[in-house]
């Protein structure tokens, strides 16, 4: 039995109650190993966890040496996932992702084409600097991202499962880069921005990582088999009216006003696109993984309220005015947010 | 077997505390009501009060039967908003940590669910209630609930008992109003309704108010100060300010009197015997002796026009003076009737206490001036005659 047909059988078995607990055991065991490689970045942990166990594509928005990279390589190795890198500059073609036909000659003389796979047929893939790759490049990763598979030549080669992308982007240094088209942003199910660590954590970073690569040494606490099972016990996490109904306004709230007035303090006065309804899918399943990470079988407000910032950010585009006038997307969200919560 | 007995303490242990959390929102709701309730009802009494000063009298009862049907709406009103399962069950989940699991869990129980649950999600579910609900209920416990029903119970209290007051030492200051069947001075004091119900009447009255003036007239001539008597204000203590006006006294003395003539002696000016004034007597005998030479007084036009009336300020001498006692503010233009009363009265030592307690008539004005028709040449020529007439009188 290879792996893909250990981790279907896995997958369709019928969930136990035990194995709710053992999945919140997991969960909370990862975030503690991931925890003591990367210092002072819990909620940063915290949020990749849920996007992977949610099936979705994080995106990872910091300043140069916050550890974004070092996060990367720590996860997959947590995991025990096989994990690729692709390294983007502006002359990096498709096929240096997704792969391409090389042509090979056998030990009894004959040849032929054969596809070689790129560095996306990895069970989580490391694309670093997205935004500096040209968006022919970028496009390439579209058909990766959303149908988990790449077609070249004809042939369709369905990716590994599970699958997860995680790519970083600098927010300084913007000349020569390509700004991720809507579209793509779409298919992230978060964007997490890497803060700058506290004095603490800063303190901490030095006992840890000073002399040692700390990621390379990180343990795996499960395989990908384990790591389908528990996004498939995520699927049955349940989900009442009201968190259904919660989900929704918030979505809602996040749409721009039609009548294009009301006041100033008015947060949807500023909004020019809102969330799609790929964000309200993303919302309610990152909330199931949020939930059974705090060892529950059902979704609580709460959860939601947790992965609306990462969901949202980038799905929602302010007005130039809004723009020039100094807003930003979190504080506005983050008042949306808020205002929700309370109606929640 | 075991999964089930714990499901059904679960459920039990659920039902618990949705029917505690019930309670508390019922408490709530009608501590709610009641607070709207009495401040309603504060308003609705100082309704009450604004309307008694301002528009119409408002009975004393009509005040606690206000305060009876608000407070009846406002508990009807919360006993009809029974507080369901799943409004329970959401208000557990706000406020007593329920993390959305007790709605979840009434879903799940109602089978509302359109996609059935795991069975191990719905065992897990069940567990992590049963952890939590005595939290819950201990914390539902400690919840203290806040009525704030003193100060609006305080206000209506004070509002009611303000109005009650103010009502019932109205109600003592004002006398208790008539019987509809019997006549009072001031349902007759007006000519205008007296006319419209009975014109008869009204005409007897107008002729004994003429006569009282022309008495009042004789005994204001030099000579004649003896006879006149008690005049007719004299008749009237008490009565109402608009009765000042001496037609309008006349015409309630008229009609307060007993009917016994026929229409053709009050027409003669006889009054019944007994409560007919002197003054009037004196008309009436006056008015024999005319009516002796076949002209009745208040027939004539002589005596149709008014006697005491200025007569700058006469109305066309056309004009009946039964007409004349209908029109608005014909009590003013016989201001000198009054006058000529008072001296009366001022020449007989014996009533000079009695008009002391009179109101001081209204001053004799000039008339204005009015571009009302002139009097043709006849209704002028007519007009000398009776001065002359007049100044030949004794």
């Amino acid at each position: 039995m290879d792996e893909s047909e250990r981790t279907k059988a896995l997958s369709a078995a019928p969930a136990a109650a035990d194995d709710y607990a053992q999945a919140h055991q997991q969960l909370g065991a990862l975030r503690s190993r991931l925890g003591r490689v990367i210092v002072g970045q819990d909620e940063l942990i915290a949020q990749l966890v849920t996007a992977v166990f949610a099936g979705g594509h994080v995106l990872l928005e910091g300043l140069p040496g916050l550890g974004k990279t070092h996060l990367a390589k720590a996860l997959a190795a947590a995991l025990g996932l096989r994990w690729g890198r692709v390294q983007c500059t502006p002359d990096l073609m498709p096929a240096d992702v997704t792969g391409t036909d090389i042509y090979v000659t056998a030990a009894s003389g004959a040849s032929a084409f054969e596809f070689r796979p790129g560095p996306v047929f990895a069970q989580l893939v490391l694309v670093d600097e997205i935004n500096r790759a040209t968006p022919r490049t970028q496009a390439a990763l579209l058909e990766a991202m959303q149908e988990r598979q790449v077609t070249h030549a004809g042939h369709t080669h369905p990716l590994p499962q599970p699958f997860c992308v995680l790519a970083t982007q600098n927010p300084i240094e913007l000349e020569g880069t390509y700004p991720l088209p809507e579209a793509q942003l779409d298919r992230f199910m978060f964007k997490l921005t890497v803060p700058a660590p506290a004095r603490d954590a800063l303190r901490a970073m030095l006992d840890v990582s000073l002399d040692d690569e700390p990621a390379d040494a990180v343990q795996p606490l499960a395989g990908p088999a384990d790591v389908l099972r528990i996004a498939q016990l995520c699927r049955t996490v349940l989900l009442g009216e009201r968190c259904k109904d919660a989900a929704v306004d918030l979505v809602l709230a996040t749409q721009p006003d039609p009548a294009d007035g009301g006041s100033a303090a008015e947060p949807r006065r500023h909004i020019r696109y809102g969330a799609s309804p790929r964000a309200l899918q993303a919302l309610v399943r990152a909330a199931r993984v949020r939930a059974l990470m705090a060892g529950r079988v059902h979704v609580d407000v709460a959860d939601l309220d947790a992965v609306a910032l990462p969901v949202l950010r980038h799905r929602v585009l302010l007005r130039l005015q809004s723009e020039l006038d100094g807003r930003d997307v979190d504080s506005l969200l983050a008042s949306i947010v808020d205002a929700w919560r309370r109606r929640a | 077997m075991a999964a089930t007995s714990s499901s059904d303490s679960v459920e039990h242990a659920l039902q618990q505390l949705l029917s505690a959390v019930r309670r508390h929102l019922w408490l709530a709701q009608a501590a709610a009501a009641a607070r709207a309730a009495c401040w309603l009802g504060a308003g609705a009494v100082l309704l009450a009060l604004a309307l008694h000063l301002g528009v119409t009298p408002v009975p004393l009862p009509v005040v606690p039967g206000a305060l009876a049907l608000i407070g009846l709406g406002a508990a009807a009103g919360a006993l009809r908003q029974r507080p369901g399962d799943p409004a329970c069950a959401l208000w557990a989940d706000r406020h007593l940590g329920g993390a959305s699991a007790v709605t979840t869990w009434l879903e799940l129980s109602r089978t509302t669910a359109t996609v059935a649950p795991a069975p191990a999600a719905r065992q897990r579910l069940e567990c992590w209630l049963a952890a939590r609900l005595p939290a819950s209920r201990q914390q539902l416990a400690t919840l203290a609930t806040a009525h704030r029903l003193q100060r609006p119970l305080l206000t209506m209290l004070v509002c009611t008992g303000l109005v009650t007051g103010v009502l019932s030492l109205r109600q003592a200051a004002v006398p208790a109003p008539p019987a509809p069947s019997a006549k009072s001075p001031a349902a007759t004091a007006s000519p205008a309704p007296l006319a419209a119900a009975d014109p008869a009447a009204a005409d007897r009255a107008s002729a004994l108010a003429r006569a009282a003036r022309a008495a009042a007239d004789r005994a204001a001539a030099p000579g004649s100060g003896d006879r006149a008597g008690a005049p007719a204000n004299a008749q009237a203590p008490g009565r109402d300010a608009a009765l000042a006006r001496a037609d309008a006294r006349a015409d309630a003395r008229a009609d307060d009197s007993p009917r016994t003539a026929s229409p053709a002696q009050d027409g003669a000016g006889v009054p019944a015997p007994g409560d007919a004034p002197a003054g009037a007597r004196e008309a009436g005998r006056a008015g024999q002796g005319s009516a002796g030479q076949g002209q009745g007084l208040g027939d004539s036009r002589d005596d149709r026009a008014d006697v005491g009336v200025s007569r700058a300020a006469r109305a066309p001498s056309g004009m009946p003076a039964s007409e004349l006692a209908d029109r608005p503010g014909a009590g003013a233009w016989q201001a000198d009737a009054a006058t000529s009363a008072r001296f009366a009265a001022d020449a007989s030592p014996g009533s000079r206490a009695t008009m002391a307690s009179l109101p001081e008539p209204a001053p004799a004005l000039p008339p204005p001036a009015t571009d009302g028709p002139r009097p043709s040449p006849t209704e002028a020529s007519y007009v000398r005659a009776w001065m002359k007439a007049s100044a030949r009188r004794p």
